[in-house]
């Protein structure tokens, strides 16, 4: 989900203000770390070699680092490039130095953010040389060009002096981003605040491009450096040597990743134990695809989650060969606020009082998929535990019963003026939602929840491109309730889960991501609080409490906070990164 | 034997013959048919089938509360697992559950109600639609023929699955497809039916009785003058009470797949009448009627009709089947019934993710599917012989 979440996220006019610390080592305790190298101990031990397949429905995105906003392709990019900051399997609190030498450092009050850049990172052929600070820099400015279109540059880093307001005519410089030396990245920024900056500093666009070799395609509309990637990760897809242009990589098909020759495991942080992995693209059945890994060799899971049936199997059966990983943000169902009859508070608390979340799990798989959710960060994620934890707490009686508490929910309704304690009027209310399972099963439940308390639905099963840019996303469409929505995090820090999607002024006329549409002035000053605090318990605390203020306004439905199920074969060992939301193919190995 | 070579005309000359023949019994069309129909032990099963199917599906609330089984639309997690998976077969659910708890006895039960009231609704459509074309090319030829002719080759040619995925994408959103104010129109219909209807019946009578045809003008010839305008009527009320308070002509859900299915459905009836038409308008009974002045309405209505009843049964109990599959296959494609009303396809489709866990869930709605297609088939196969003198005795 984390494609149709970041379509949302990129859409609202998010000035998330993550800071480093939060980003990339703030706990909910507080206590701030930076960047550090990583201890491999909980590493397992694969044995060197080999190689391993995987089995995916789809194609990547784009390999384009500058372009590829979809999980699938972060699961390709972070085997075959490095960005400047990323996460290792199995933590979120701490992020790693990967093509940096060391974590930011800040300066002029925070105005300027200073990178240091490994100065033995190569480039595989045909560039066969060392990545510079320059190649970040052109990296960063390609992705503000019309040719390169970027989902979250505009978002995230137009904080950086000289970025454009829009899109430009080509690869324009930004005077903000300077390179006194090969190995030192500068950023000059606009305001103080460079948390949202230095807390992004993990995604892709951080990717290094060689200006030198990638400028003739970026020249072209849209570019076509996909087809050309510079690659400085451990492993690379074959190109021609002369060219450049990817031979590895049949769209559609399959893409193949081999080892590359200038890659030096000391200047990394990752194994990289496969020599070689294959992605096997058109495996559209995950019944299907999800018992041949199970019951196959050398096999593991790309972009198609299993169903729940064989998560199920793979409980009983195959126990060793199933992992997940946390999600990077809750499921809810929305009600929009400025719609009757849930512009009334008492109305929104009833239906989430009368909300079998229980049975809203089960669609998915049950406990094992994830926690019943009350808010809006999830556990793990800075702020969870100041909220409350897993308990929602004593205040919010309407999120109590798991299963549901009819009656109370009644209570509300008559407090809302309907005296029998469910709605009695006339309004048809337009509901979207996605019509592919799970989530068409999600949307059954939720129809269900809606019924009892005897509201008259307009339901829409919808794909969930429809859904979210023709339906939820645009305001005008008047769409009362969206059922399937799934948020999720860019990167480690509460204002990224909570801001796009319940901030009064994000709210947009098209592409818009706060689908309840609350535009609460009590809540949107809580916001612009939080987000000008430090880094620190202060802040953790402060989101929190933003967390629990929208979960008092009722304005959706939490109800899980999931784990993505990720399953490989008995003789393939990995780990799970919960970034990628996806194994993390550098930390893959055969058993011994 | 010379009686009945198939027609309705000639079962009629039968029965006329009969009584001053050599004592052998009169028998009418309909017993003719009945004893040919019954010699077909399989059709004749099918056709009890089929009775049962229509009377479970009339009753299927009755039936679901006397076996005390759940509604169909009723969810619950008491019957999943704690994975979420369905449960199977048992004394609280007959024939297991779904991935929502719901009870598939009761969703098959109604899903027959799905299935039965998309093929009548669509199979009349088609037969509205069919028989009038087919009439009226068939019988008046020329450019009416080849204009009506070269619209149905159009849509026997267009791809009707890709077409009616497209309808049914498009009138599923929002409030349908066709939306105009189908209040005012049905309104100005029925106003301008009886208008005219009664500007015409004066008319006819003030010619008639110039033309000195007192015996003509009679209240039920009246009647007759005004039967075309009480269809335009009966159009008109339909248009602005059951549809012009909605908004849409093609409202989503079951609407949709029953304009659907007959779309793709009526150029085959249209050919198959035509056919016949252009056969029977060379008949002598036919030339004996107009040389008698009967009208063309007369002739079509009268003659020629009555004598397209074989065929069109026969092709009925053909495309009905078709239109069920049709249903299942839209529905499985996600664009036909939708959740929480029980449909076959839309419960095979579901039931796809989970057939090696959940046999259950795509059987019974499988079964009931191809039961009642085969069904169909066997009774329009036992009719077609029973029509056909050429494999009567």
């Amino acid at each position: 989900m984390r494609r149709l979440a970041r379509w949302a996220t990129v859409t609202g006019t998010l000035v998330a203000l993550a800071t480093f610390g939060a980003a990339c080592g703030s706990s909910d305790q507080g206590s701030t770390t930076a960047s550090q190298e990583t201890s491999v101990d909980t590493v397992p031990q694969g044995v060197k070699g080999g190689k391993v397949t995987v089995l995916a429905a789809g194609d990547v995105d784009f390999i384009d680092p500058g372009q590829t906003y979809y999980a699938f392709g972060y699961m390709v990019d972070y085997a075959v490039m490095r960005p400047l900051y990323s996460f290792a399997p199995g933590t979120l609190e701490t992020a790693q130095n990967d093509l940096a030498a060391g974590p930011p450092v800040l300066s002029d009050g925070g105005r300027t953010v200073t990178v240091t850049l490994r100065p033995d990172v190569r480039y595989a052929p045909p560039v066969d040389r060392a990545v510079t600070a320059q190649d970040v820099k052109y990296a960063i400015e390609r992705a503000f060009s019309a040719n390169v279109p970027n989902g979250y540059a505009f978002n995230y880093f137009s904080v950086i002096e000289g970025t454009p307001k829009e899109p430009t005519d080509g690869v324009k410089p930004i005077s903000g981003l300077q390179t006194p030396d090969d190995q030192t990245l500068v950023f000059r920024l606009k305001t103080k605040e460079s948390g949202t900056l230095v807390a992004a500093l993990v995604m892709p666009i951080t990717m290094p491009v060689p200006a030198e070799y990638a400028k003739p395609f970026d020249a072209k509309s849209p570019s076509t450096y996909d087809q050309h990637v510079a690659f400085s990760g451990p492993y690379m897809i074959p190109n021609d040597p002369k060219t450049g242009k990817l031979t590895g990589r049949e769209p559609g098909k399959s893409i193949e990743l081999v080892r590359s020759p200038n890659w030096d495991a000391a200047t990394d942080y990752r194994p990289a134990y496969l020599d070689g992995i294959t992605i096997q693209e058109g495996n559209t059945d995950a019944a299907v695809s999800s018992r041949r890994i199970l019951q196959g060799s050398g096999l593991m899971q790309g972009d198609n989650a299993p169903p729940a049936p064989t998560i199920k199997q793979a409980v009983q059966r195959y126990p060793d060969q199933l992992k997940f990983v946390p999600a990077l943000g809750p499921r809810y169902v929305s009600l929009n606020t400025s719609i009757p009859p849930f512009d009334d508070l008492n109305v929104r608390k009833a239906v989430n009082a009368v909300f079998d979340r229980t049975a809203m799990r089960l669609t998915r798989g049950g406990a094992i998929i994830g926690d019943i959710a009350w808010g809006y960060l999830p556990p793990g994620f800075p702020g969870f535990a100041a909220s409350g934890g897993l308990k929602p707490p004593a205040e919010f009686d309407f999120l109590q019963d798991p299963d549901g508490d009819p009656e109370l929910a009644a209570e509300y309704m008559k407090k809302a003026g309907y005296p029998s304690g469910r709605y009695t009027g006339d309004a048809k209310l337009l509901t979207a939602a996605i019509n592919i399972s799970p989530g068409s099963q999600t949307a059954a439940v939720a129809q269900n929840q809606f019924e009892k308390l005897g509201f008259k639905l307009n339901f829409r099963s919808l794909s969930p491109e429809t859904m979210t840019t023709k339906f939820c996303g645009t305001p005008q469409a008047k769409v009362a309730i969206c059922t399937n929505v799934a948020t999720s995090a860019d990167f480690v820090d509460p204002e990224a889960l909570l801001k796009p999607y319940f901030y009064g002024p994000a709210i947009t006329p098209s592409n818009n991501a706060n689908w309840s549409e609350l535009d609460d002035p009590r809540i949107n000053a809580a916001m612009d609080a939080a987000s000008a605090l430090p880094p620190g318990d202060e802040r953790v605390n402060a989101w929190a409490d933003v967390n629990k203020q929208i979960v008092a306004s009722a304005a959706a439905v939490p109800w899980i906070w999931d784990k993505t199920p990720l399953i490989a074969s008995k003789d393939v060992q990995s780990l799970g990164n919960a970034y990628l939301t996806s194994w993390d193919l550098s930390f893959t190995s055969l058993k011994p | 034997m010379i009686a009945a070579r198939g027609t309705a005309q000639e079962h009629h000359a039968d029965r006329d013959r009969s009584p001053a023949g050599v004592g052998v019994p009169a028998r009418s069309p309909q017993r003719l048919l009945w004893e040919r129909f019954r010699r077909d032990r399989l059709a004749l099963a099918a056709l009890v089938l089929l009775v049962g199917l229509v009377l479970v599906a009339l009753l299927a609330p009755l039936i679901v509360s006397l076996v005390g089984a759940r509604p169909p639309d009723q969810q619950s997690t008491a019957y999943l697992d704690a994975f979420g998976s369905a449960t199977g077969p048992g004394s609280a659910n007959l024939l297991g559950t779904d991935e929502l708890g719901r009870d598939v006895f009761s969703r098959v039960l109604y899903g027959a109600r799905v299935s039965l009231l998309v093929a009548f609704a669509s199979t009349a459509l088609i037969l509205l639609v069919g028989v009038s074309v087919g009439l009226a090319a068939g019988y008046y030829r020329g450019w009416v023929d080849t204009f009506l002719s070269r619209v149905t080759d159009v849509m026997l040619a267009f791809p009707v699955l890709l077409l009616a995925l497209g309808l049914g994408a498009a009138c599923s959103i929002g409030a349908g497809c066709l939306t105009v104010d189908y209040g005012r129109i049905g309104v100005g219909l029925i106003l301008a039916g009886a208008a005219c209807g009664g500007l015409f019946v004066l008319w006819a009578r003030s010619r008639d009785r110039r033309a000195g045809n007192a015996e003509l003008h009679t209240a039920r010839d009246a009647l007759a003058n005004f039967a075309p305008f009480a269809l335009l009527i009966a159009l008109g009320a339909v248009l602005a009470y059951a549809v012009g308070g909605r908004g849409a002509l093609i409202q989503p859900g079951l609407p949709v797949v029953v304009v659907i299915v007959a779309l793709g459905g009526w150029p085959y009836m249209a050919r198959i009448v035509r056919g016949q038409v252009l056969s029977l308008r060379e008949r002598e009974f036919v030339e004996a009627a107009r040389a008698l002045g009967a009208s063309d309405r007369r002739i079509l209505l009268r003659h020629i009709l009555p004598n397209l009843v074989a065929p069109i049964i026969v092709a009925t109990t053909l495309i009905i089947p078709a239109s069920i599959l049709f249903e299942a296959a839209l529905s499985f494609l996600g664009v036909g019934v939708q959740d929480p009303q029980a449909s076959w396809g839309a419960m095979i489709s579901d039931a796809t993710g989970t057939f090696d866990t959940a046999w259950w869930y795509m059987t019974f709605p499988g079964v009931a599917l191809v039961l009642t297609v085969l069904a169909f088939n066997l009774v329009g196969d036992g009719l077609q012989d029973a029509l056909d003198p050429r494999t009567g005795t």
